[in-house]
């Protein structure tokens, strides 16, 4: 063997062995990719569930909402008044933080407009103005991110929802879309990729009715692409607390909370230990002028399971007020014994085993190769919200094969009780195992108070 | 049947090594050894309750990253053809005569020495990575080693 080559063999060898530092945080960024695939999967699941919310509580009024027709894209100042939902958002707008970029796009004969967008490096929302054609039913219809866009977006969840004026009536289609990053900030110079996306048939009345299943899947109808330039971003004021505290006698550490333009993002560390997983908190956030804040309503902590349950949550805020947080009050928690996470769910029995106290097998209905199955709860303030993300979308067979839940999972609210719709393929031995993620908030006797000492 | 979300973190972390070293030697380069080890483990940790023994995690995860490499070669490949000038090809294989002489071998042969030598796998091991009987195994050995000191020694 020629020597010199030898050599350069020995290098490659060597370089082989040359470990570099990022291999030291494979785990971390295994974890990452997980939440980042849940984070999809959720999407897709999120759209139908939206759209069936919104297709339910038509149903039940529709004797009593007059449709109103908007004949234009609301000016920016209004936007305000229609992203109540969120007063970080509200908050946002009214201090002109939302940039007005006016693209367009016409795909399929369909123009998909996105009048504005709010941003910081953390939170990205678009607005969508849909196509004039399907504005007047436009609950029926939503835009999704494609793969790449939510890989350049570092994405860690979306949550999307029609806009609505006072009176309940739809805003001549105009959607949003709300993207929180997980570590990367969000781009300033970015091009996405999205889909209007046909969710079902509009026809369909409120999914406890279930009598069209067939109509749920959806279409896609067009892509587009959009270049967006955002403007440069307020930075972020971050203090580490690294405090623990005392929740349903478990120990919680609150890590740190970020204050963004739109919002406060709070990280907590709760144990996953052999006997109880806290897997919900309940915060509100309290101001130097004593006004208290909230998580906005629909907005779900992102939560990762590994050797101990990481909870990301999102409170509202008012980055532009003088007045920055001081505390943090713990009112409540969700918590779930260890021996009842992984819950087996008997199909041809209907059976669920352990038996969960707050949530019971409304129905099981086979279709074809899949199960419908219908939970409902009659806990007192368990939201669909709430309720919609009860088991993992990751389930196995008793053979260990793993599946995810795709398409729909959905929610509906009626009489006092919350129903929950997942679907699985159903297994030859009848029998599928659910991973549960989060359990009803208990209110604490005592709210537990968090200091800021910034 | 399969393995806990636990020890698939502690088994994956006790391999890493060994799992990077062979994605190296496939791909080259540091970057792209890493997306490749990333993708693997996360599709490993997507169908843990597959693997039916978990003394083979080894060699069953070696073999989801040996697959993701092949994956992403073929894919690199194709934008090297629409994306890079032959010049520049040819350049960066002249500064690597080690990585000429072994993209010269054909991807089996190849896979042996990647595996028996960048990443100290017993004939046993590899033979259950690439689902080949040991035997030939040592054929292919001996027919790479053949041609790559033939190579070597131009």
């Amino acid at each position: 063997m020629n020597q010199v080559r030898y050599t350069e063999y020995q290098d490659t060898m060597r370089k082989s062995c040359d470990y570099p530092t990022e291999l030291d945080y494979l785990n971390g960024r295994l974890h990452k990719k997980i939440r980042q695939r849940n984070a999809r999967r959720f999407l897709t699941g999120m759209g139908a569930f939206v759209g069936a919310i919104v297709l339910f509580i038509a149903a039940i009024n529709t004797s009593t909402v007059i449709a109103q027709t908007i004949e234009r894209i609301p000016v920016i100042g209004d936007l305000a008044k229609y992203v109540r939902f969120d007063k970080g958002l509200e908050n946002a707008v009214k201090n002109q933080f939302a940039q007005e970029v006016n693209l367009e796009q016409e795909v399929n004969g369909l123009t998909l407009k996105i009048p504005y967008v709010i941003a910081d490096s953390k939170q990205l929302v678009l607005f969508f103005q849909l196509p004039e054609s399907i504005s007047d039913h436009s609950d029926g219809y939503q835009v999704v991110l494609s793969e790449g866009a939510l890989e350049k977006l570092d994405c860690r969840s979306v949550s999307y929802r029609e806009l609505k004026d006072e009176t309940g009536a739809s805003l001549n289609g105009l959607h949003a879309m709300m993207i929180r990053s997980d570590e990367a900030a969000i781009p300033q110079d970015i091009s996405i990729t999205v889909s209007l996306v046909k969710l079902y048939s509009t026809t369909n009345i409120a999914p406890v009715d279930r009598k069209n299943e067939g109509e749920h899947d959806s279409t896609v109808l067009a892509s587009y692409d959009f270049d967006l330039q955002l403007k440069d971003y307020q930075e972020p004021v971050t203090t580490v607390l690294n405090q623990e505290v005392k929740v349903l006698d478990q120990t919680v550490v609150i890590h740190s909370i970020t204050e963004y333009p739109t919002g406060v993002e709070i990280k907590a560390t709760a144990p996953n230990n052999d006997a109880a997983v806290i897997c919900d908190l309940q915060f509100e956030g309290i101001d130097e002028n004593g006004n208290t804040w909230s998580i906005p309503e629909g907005t779900l902590p992102a939560i990762t399971y590994g050797e101990a349950v990481d909870i990301i949550y999102y409170l509202e805020n008012d980055f532009f007020n003088e007045a920055s947080l001081v505390g943090l009050e713990i009112t409540g928690a969700g918590m779930f014994m260890k021996e009842n996470q992984m819950v087996t769910i008997d199909l041809l029995n209907q059976t669920m085993s352990p038996a969960i106290s707050d949530l019971y097998i409304k129905g099981i209905k086979r279709n074809g190769d899949t199960a419908d199955i219908i939970f409902e709860s009659d806990v007192a303030g368990w939201s669909m919200y709430d309720i919609a993300s009860t088991f993992s979308t990751r389930y196995e067979d008793l053979q260990g094969n793993v599946n995810h839940m795709t398409g729909y999972q959905r929610a509906s609210q009626l009489d006092g009780k919350t129903q929950y719709y997942i679907t699985v393929i159903w297994p030859k031995d009848n029998q599928v195992v659910l991973e549960r993620m989060k359990a009803p908030i208990t209110v604490l006797e005592n709210s537990v108070s968090v200091l800021l000492n910034k | 049947m399969g393995i806990s979300k636990r020890d698939y973190v502690i088994q994956m972390e006790k391999y890493k090594k060994s799992l990077y070293r062979v994605a190296y030697s496939y791909m080259n380069d540091k970057t792209l050894a890493l997306d490749a080890l990333d993708e693997a483990c996360y599709k490993g940790y997507v169908n843990r309750g597959k693997l039916k023994n978990e003394e083979c995690f080894k060699t069953w995860l070696t073999r989801i990253v040996v697959n993701e490499c092949l994956q992403l070669l073929r894919k690199n490949k194709r934008e090297v053809l629409t994306d890079e000038m032959p010049e520049e090809a040819a350049e960066r294989f002249d500064t690597l005569p080690i990585r000429d002489a072994l993209g010269k071998l054909s991807q089996e042969l190849a896979s042996i020495i990647y595996l028996r030598f960048f990443g100290g796998y017993t004939l046993a091991e590899t033979s259950e990575i690439l689902k080949i009987p040991q035997g030939t195994v040592a054929t292919r050995e001996r027919k790479a080693l053949a041609l790559l000191k033939l190579e070597l020694a131009e």
